[in-house]
């Protein structure tokens, strides 16, 4: 039986690189799927507000701009405010630049720092806010909706590979959003199978 | 115009080297960089893919420069940007090297004479960075080769030549199509004089990046291929 290997162990102190990853057969898909589904089952419990109710949240919280990031960034806040600015029809014209800057960030380092000054250079050793985490896959969900981008499911996977990781140190509202986060995963790779003609679900 | 070659210890290398000697190809230089790695262990299966493919991914790149009789500088490391390799290529005669490794040189070795030439799998601009030719088969069930010269930045040299594959129709992408689609594209444009005619692109700053992918979708990209 084919074990998924890419989110047991602690992804914060030991990031996974997924260099010359082996192939498997089409059992390695199951086995992710039966992973996800374990750390699902796990979060429904956290389970109150659907998906939109919680993106409704986004679409009330903020009142900043840009320019308030101009020295430092918190990244809890700059995600928040992201995340607003892809749900308003009139998004500001640097946000797209901002989430591909980020998915590079993450892309190199597999970790996502608290604090970054206005150049998006770390300010800060921390990077176990794991609220980051899944803001950022969130921002990259809604992006891969809108686009079908395959570079936004790729970050997905790998940041909901984190999240796994971390399940059990997730906070409620974390808990809740990861358990959305992963069932839209499941549903993204479901439908790129389906269009390619693989067996999936 | 004299060309040389700067080999590592790995299946594009290999591949490189064993298609050049096919083809009749002298090149002016051979330059291996050698950390004298331990010799990785191939299943029978991709060993008869590569000789399916004009290549044997078993054979080893000194026992092919020895039968050939090809002499060649060896360097025990494998760093394109190390001073050693540097000061080395400063000396050389050869205007172009072909370079089999990837990732980024530094300008120390960008200016120190020769340029580089890189086969780069993906057409570029909207198949940059790393292990690109997966995202290519699943989008648009091809892929593609580009050589370009290097310059500071992440593939994106002015284009020399880009030429279009289909996807394989077996699974060992990174150990056989990979370095077979390179190979085939570095013949076509030494046979053809490509980088001699001086016609080259400039590349659209645009473009896309791509990072290494992951297993999940990996696995799409390479079912696509071996599905009945």
């Amino acid at each position: 039986m084919t074990t998924y290997p890419y989110s047991s162990e602690n992804l914060l102190e030991k990031p996974q690189k997924y260099q010359m990853s082996p192939f498997e057969g089409r059992d390695f898909l199951f086995s992710y799927l039966n992973s996800r589904k374990k750390t699902i089952h796990i979060l429904e419990k956290n389970k109150k507000n659907s998906y939109d109710e919680i993106l409704d949240q986004f679409k009330r919280s903020s009142d900043v701009n840009f320019e308030s990031f101009s020295e430092s960034v918190i990244l809890e806040k700059f995600l928040s405010f992201l995340i607003y600015n892809i749900l308003e029809i009139n998004r500001k014209k640097e946000t797209n630049e901002y989430i591909d800057l980020l998915l590079k960030k993450f892309e190199i380092k597999k970790i996502l720092y608290s604090t970054y000054n206005s150049e998006f250079k770390r300010i800060t050793d921390d990077f176990t806010n794991l609220h980051n985490y899944t803001l950022l896959t969130l921002i990259f969900q809604i992006k891969y909706k809108q686009t079908k981008a395959l570079k936004y499911l790729n970050v997905i996977l790998k940041l909901n590979d984190i999240l796994c990781s971390q399940h059990s140190n997730l906070n409620y509202f974390d808990a809740e959003l990861t358990y959305h986060l992963l069932n839209h995963e499941i549903d993204f790779v479901s439908e790129l199978c389906h269009q390619k003609g693989i067996e999936f679900l | 115009m004299k060309i040389g070659i700067i080999l590592t210890p790995d299946a594009r290398s290999k591949t490189y080297l064993q298609k050049l000697i096919q083809n009749k190809i002298h090149l002016n230089e051979v330059v291996f960089m050698n950390d004298n790695r331990p010799k990785p262990n191939y299943l029978e299966d991709i060993i008869q893919k590569s000789k399916e493919f004009g290549f044997d991914i078993s054979k080893p790149i000194l026992k092919s420069l020895q039968q050939s009789q090809i002499k060649f500088k060896e360097f025990p490391f494998v760093d394109i940007n190390h001073p050693e390799l540097i000061s080395y290529l400063a000396r050389s005669n050869s205007e172009i090297f072909i370079f089999t490794g990837g990732g980024i040189l530094q300008n120390e070795v960008l200016n120190c004479g020769p340029k580089f030439v890189h086969l780069h799998p993906g057409i570029v601009p909207n198949y940059r960075g790393s292990t690109c030719f997966y995202y290519s088969i699943i989008n648009e069930d091809k892929c593609g080769v580009t050589a370009y010269f290097m310059d500071e930045k992440l593939d994106t040299g002015d284009i020399i030549y880009q030429r279009s594959f289909e996807k394989p129709n077996h699974q060992y992408i990174d150990e056989v199509y990979d370095p077979f689609i390179r190979s085939e594209t570095l013949i076509d444009v030494l046979k053809n004089k490509r980088i001699e005619s001086n016609e080259f692109k400039k590349q659209d700053p645009h473009g896309e990046t791509y990072y290494i992918i992951h297993p999940v979708l990996k696995h799409i990209s390479i079912l696509n291929c071996i599905k009945e």
